[in-house]
C-alpha cells in the first residue's frame, strides 16, 4: 500500500498584527490510499487549518505536504488548484455552494473546469444518487441545510476524487439530518473507494473511519487506529 | 522516494474555455440588479460625454453654416453716432452690389391702449435686408400695411408682455404708429435679447416723423451690402483706409463666424466641464460598484479556487461579466447621449442665435464607446486581480 497523503513536520504560524499565532506545531502523519482518517479536537485547535494545508489551499510556514506524490508547497497557487481539481473532493461545514447557480450547475462546476462532454448527465446521475432528483433546478436558498449538503456531496464526488476532505460536514445540521447525510457520505465513499479525511466532533463517527488523530492547541496529541468489525 | 514538484497542465485560452463564459453568464443572470449602479453610472457618464461632445461639434458646424444668415449680408458697415458721409456713400454706389440700410437706437415707447411705457430698441430699415436668411413674422402680420401706412412692427415678446394686438397704436417720439405685425425672428437676435431689449421696427423713411434723431443721439447706422459678383477681398482692401478715416467699422461673414466662435468659447468650456464632471461621477460610480461587487464575489471566488479554478479563470469569469455590462452600458449611454442631443438645443435655443441641428456625431459616439470600455476595464481589472 502506498500513502496518498503524507504530512511532514508541518507548522503554520499566522501573523496577527504584532503577535505571531502558532496554529499548527510540527505535525506529521501519513494516510494510506483507500483508508479513512478522522481528525478530532476542540474548536480552535487547528483542524480546518490542517485540512486547508493538506489540500494546498494555503502554504505552511514550515514542513511539507505530499499529496498523490506531489510536493504541494513547491507548486504555484494555480498548479495546486489544478492538482486539487484532478484529485481532491471537498465537503464543508457551511456547504460552500454558489448561491447564483442551481443545484445541478453547482454539481457540474468541478467537471466543467476540466472540460469534457456529458457533464450534466453525470451530474444528474449523482444528484439522483443523493436523492435530489426533484431538486436539480433549485437554487441553494430554496433548499434545506441537509439538501444543500447533499448537493455538496454530489459535487465532491463528481470528479471521482482520490481523496475527500470533509470539514465537520454535519456541523450545521440537526441530529436526524446529520445521520442521513453522514450515512450517504460513507456509502458513496465506500462505493468509490475514496480516501476520506474527516474532521468531526462526533466520536462515534470518527471511530467509523478506522483511525483518529487528536489535535489540541495545534499539536498532534494522539494517533490511534481502531479495528472496524 | 521522489516527489513531483512540477505540474504539466495545458493552458486553454479564455475564448476556447466555454465554461468560463457559461459560468459568467449563469452567475450574472441572478446578479443583474446588483450591477444596476454600475450600468447606470456608465450610462450617465457616457451619455453626458456623447451628448455634450456632439452638441459642441454640431454647434460649431451650425455657426459655420449659419453665420451668413446671422449677418444677413456679405458686408455690413457700421457707423456709430453719425450718419455715413456723402463721399463715402457715393464711393459705395460705384460697387456692383445690392444695398440696404438701417438705423438703430434706444428709445421709449408708449402703448396708447394700456398706457404702459417701455424702453425699446428702434430699428428703422430700408431695402431688402436681410439678403440671407429672413425676418420671421407672426401669421396675422400685414406687410402691405407696414410698407404703405404709417405703421410699425414689434417683437412678439413685447406684444405679449403689453397685451398689444394688431392695429393697436403706439407712440414713438412725436408720432403715433399703427401696429401691423409681430416679429418672431430677426437675424442675429435671440429670444433672450428680445426679452431684454425688445425691438420696434419701422421703415427708415418714417424715422424723421418721430423727431427722435437730433444732434448727439446715440444712433448706430448700418449699411448692408450683397455683392453681385464677389470681389469681397478687393472691396475690403479699398474699404480699409476709408473706414479708418471716418471711424467706421465693418463685419464680413468670415469675421462674424470668428467672433461667434470666440463668443461660444466659454459655452464650450462650460459644457466640457459639465461632461467632465459627469464622467468623473460616472467613474466614481463604476469604481465603487465594481468594488462592492468584487467584494461580494470573494466567497464565490474562494469556492471556485477550492474546486480547482486558476486565478486567471476566476478573474475572467467576473471580468467578462463586468466588461459585457460595460459594453452594454456604453451602448446605452451613447443612445442616451444621442437622444439628449435632441433636448439640449431646445434648452439653449433661447440663449443663442444659432439653430443647432441635432446630428449624430459618429466620432463622439465612437469616442463614448471607447471611453466606456476603458473605464469599465480599468476599474474592474484592479479589484479583480486581488480577488
Ligand atoms: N487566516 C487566519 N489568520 C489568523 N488566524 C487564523 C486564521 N485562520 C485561522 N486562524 C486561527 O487559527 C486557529 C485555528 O483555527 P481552525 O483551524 O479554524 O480551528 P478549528 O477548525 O479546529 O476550529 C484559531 O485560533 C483561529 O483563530
Ligand atoms: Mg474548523
Amino acid at each position: 500500500m502506498s500513502s496518498i497523503l503524507k504530512v511532514e513536520r508541518l507548522s503554520k504560524v499566522f501573523n496577527t498584527g504584532q503577535k505571531d499565532l502558532t496554529v499548527l506545531h510540527d505535525i506529521s502523519f501519513e494516510v494510506e490510499e483507500h483508508t479513512g482518517l478522522s481528525i478530532v479536537g476542540p474548536s480552535g485547535s487547528g483542524k480546518t487549518t490542517l485540512l486547508g494545508l493538506c489540500a494546498g489551499l494555503d502554504q505552511p510556514t514550515s514542513g511539507k505536504v505530499m499529496l498523490v506524490d506531489i510536493e504541494l508547497n513547491r507548486l504555484s497557487e494555480d498548479d495546486r488548484a489544478y492538482v486539487r481539481n484532478r484529485n481532491v473532493g471537498f465537503v464543508f461545514q457551511n456547504f460552500q455552494l454558489l448561491p447564483t447557480l442551481t443545484a445541478l450547475e453547482n454539481v457540474m462546476i468541478p467537471l466543467e473546469l476540466r472540460g469534457g462532454n456529458n457533464i450534466s448527465t453525470t451530474a444528474e446521475h449523482l444528484l439522483d444518487r443523493v436523492g435530489l432528483t426533484d431538486r436539480m433546478h433549485h437554487y441553494p436558498s430554496q433548499l434545506s441545510g441537509g439538501e444543500q449538503q447533499r448537493v455538496a456531496i454530489a459535487r465532491a464526488f463528481i470528479t471521482d476524487p482520490k481523496i475527500l476532505f470533509a470539514d465537520e460536514p454535519t456541523g450545521n445540521l440537526d441530529e436526524e439530518t446529520a445521520k442521513k447525510v453522514t450515512d450517504l457520505l460513507f456509502e458513496i465513499n465506500k462505493e468509490k473507494g475514496t480516501t476520506l479525511v474527516l474532521v468531526t466532533h462526533n466520536i462515534q463517527l470518527a471511530e467509523h473511519t478506522g483511525r483518529i488523530l487528536k489535535l489540541k492547541g495545534g499539536q498532534l496529541i494522539e494517533d490511534k487506529s481502531i479495528s472496524i468489525d | 522516494m521522489d516527489y513531483i514538484i512540477k505540474i504539466k497542465r495545458e493552458k486553454v485560452s479564455v475564448f476556447k474555455s466555454k465554461w468560463i463564459w457559461k459560468l459568467a453568464y449563469k452567475d450574472a443572470r441572478k446578479n443583474f440588479s446588483r450591477l444596476f449602479l454600475f450600468i447606470s453610472s456608465i450610462v450617465i457618464g457616457i451619455g453626458a460625454l456623447v451628448a455634450i461632445d456632439s452638441f459642441n461639434i454640431n454647434l460649431q458646424n451650425d455657426i459655420n453654416k449659419q453665420a451668413k444668415e446671422l449677418l444677413g449680408a456679405d458686408l455690413v458697415i457700421n457707423s456709430r453716432g453719425k450718419k455715413f458721409e456723402k463721399d463715402f456713400i457715393s464711393g459705395l454706389d460705384s460697387l456692383n452690389a445690392e444695398f440696404a440700410e438701417d438705423a438703430r437706437f434706444a428709445s421709449m415707447v408708449f402703448f396708447s391702449k394700456t398706457g404702459g411705457t417701455r424702453l425699446i430698441q428702434v430699428i428703422a430699415m430700408e431695402g431688402d435686408f436681410p439678403f440671407y436668411g429672413e425676418i420671421a413674422l407672426s401669421e396675422d402680420s400685414d406687410i402691405e400695411s407696414f410698407n404703405s401706412k404709417k405703421s410699425v412692427m414689434i417683437d412678439e415678446s413685447l406684444a405679449i408682455q403689453y397685451s398689444v394686438e394688431i392695429n393697436d397704436t403706439i407712440k414713438l417720439g412725436k408720432a403715433s404708429f399703427l401696429i401691423s405685425g409681430f416679429v418672431t425672428g430677426f437675424p442675429g437676435n435671440t429670444n433672450i435679447s428680445a426679452a431684454f431689449a425688445p425691438v420696434v421696427y419701422l421703415p427708415l423713411k418714417r424715422l424723421e416723423e418721430t423727431g427722435l434723431i437730433q444732434y448727439g443721439s446715440r444712433v448706430s447706422y448700418n449699411k448692408y451690402l450683397k455683392l453681385i459678383d464677389g470681389g469681397l477681398e478687393e472691396i475690403k482692401q479699398a474699404l480699409n483706409p476709408e473706414v479708418k478715416k471716418y471711424g467706421y467699422s465693418y463685419e464680413t461673414i468670415e469675421s462674424r463666424r470668428e467672433n461667434l466662435g470666440q463668443g461660444f468659447e466659454n459655452l464650450y468650456k462650460f459644457f466640457n466641464l459639465l461632461s467632465f464632471v459627469a464622467l468623473i461621477l460616472g467613474c466614481i460610480g463604476v469604481a465603487s460598484s465594481v468594488y462592492i461587487y468584487v467584494k461580494e464575489k470573494k466567497y464565490a471566488a474562494a469556492v471556485l479556487r477550492c474546486m480547482g479554478a486558476s486565478g486567471w479563470q476566476i478573474f475572467y469569469v467576473f471580468f467578462i461579466q463586468i466588461l459585457t455590462l460595460g459594453i452594454l452600458g456604453s451602448i446605452l449611454g451613447v443612445i442616451h447621449g444621442i437622444l439628449l442631443q435632441y433636448i439640449l438645443p431646445l434648452v439653449v435655443s433661447d440663449f443663442i442665435p444659432i439653430e443647432v441641428t441635432p446630428l449624430i456625431s459618429w466620432i463622439s459616439a465612437f469616442q463614448g464607446l471607447l471611453v466606456g470600455l476603458i473605464i469599465s476595464s480599468l476599474f474592474s481589472i484592479l479589484p479583480l486581480i486581488n480577488i
